[in-house]
């Protein structure tokens, strides 16, 4: 998949190197739809986010 | 009649059928309908678990209803079971983009006996539960948001199967693997709703 057409950073924003731009795309935005690395990654992500909201619940249940 | 073959076959040719698309969208096409289903399915999901949170928060009836239990650790193996075969998808997917055809398929039969894994210990779940989604509101939104996570896992091993049977036929390479990556997204996509099912429905 092209990564021109896949990237969302507005072209006027656009770094004059190429190779510039799409590191800081990658930077910029995680896309699970981009790749199935990036979904995996969002995955991966996901799964830290619910671990602390459970470990936040349940430790609000405790104190209160 | 044999001229005009000669001369179409030698790439004189002009097109037929209707005219191509009208593109006006820059993002990707493939990436563009695959955002779209991505965000039908959040909005049928998000359907349900309003359904889910109007009957445990807004109508303040217990959860699980009085008289049931839910088997959190089964359900915590089956969890485990999803998020293991996620790690052997993306395995797939790494394995042919470095060529590697063996791991391929050990990968990808190794994530559909995974999946099947699940769908079998939820049907079993679903068997020895001991309530009926008729029994009550609590119960129909619990068959009806682990249901449509069960028929999605039930899709994804469909592509699953497609996908491992093409790689046995040695389909696939390292400049070619749409095939892999796609069924790879739609996996992740299950299993980060059914983390996100486990953890309102049978956790907190």
């Amino acid at each position: 998949m092209p990564h021109e057409a896949a990237c969302y950073v507005p072209r006027r924003t656009r770094a004059p190197c190429e190779a510039a731009h799409s590191a800081r795309c990658a930077r910029a935005v995680l896309n699970p739809l981009r790749s199935e690395d990036e979904a995996f990654r969002f995955l991966l992500y996901a799964i830290a986010v619910i671990l602390a909201i459970v470990a936040l619940v349940v430790l609000l249940r405790a104190v209160l | 009649m044999e001229a005009a073959s000669v001369a179409h076959l030698a790439g004189d040719h002009e097109h037929h059928g209707p005219p191509p698309a009208n593109r006006s969208s820059r993002v990707d096409t493939p990436l563009l309908g695959m955002l779209l289903f991505i965000i039908s399915e959040v909005m049928v999901f998000g359907a349900f678990f309003t359904a889910y949170f109007f009957i445990r928060v807004a109508s303040g009836d217990p959860w699980p209803a009085p008289g049931t239990d839910l088997p959190v650790q089964v359900a915590g193996v089956n969890t485990a079971i999803l998020v293991s075969s996620s790690f052997t998808v993306h395995w797939a997917g790494s394995a042919i983009k470095h060529g590697n055809r063996f791991a391929l398929k050990a990968a990808i039969f190794t994530t559909f006996l995974l999946g099947c894994t699940f769908l079998f210990v939820q049907i079993n779940e679903y068997a020895n539960i001991g309530f009926a989604p008729q029994d009550g509101a609590q119960q129909t939104v619990f068959y009806s948001l682990t249901g449509l996570h069960g028929a999605h896992v039930f899709i994804g091993l469909l592509l699953l199967l497609f996908v491992t049977i093409r790689s046995f036929r040695g389909h696939y390479s390292p400049t070619e693997h749409t095939g892999v990556e796609v069924p790879g997204i739609y996996w992740h996509f299950v299993d980060i709703m059914w983390i996100v099912v486990y953890t309102t429905v049978y956790v907190l």
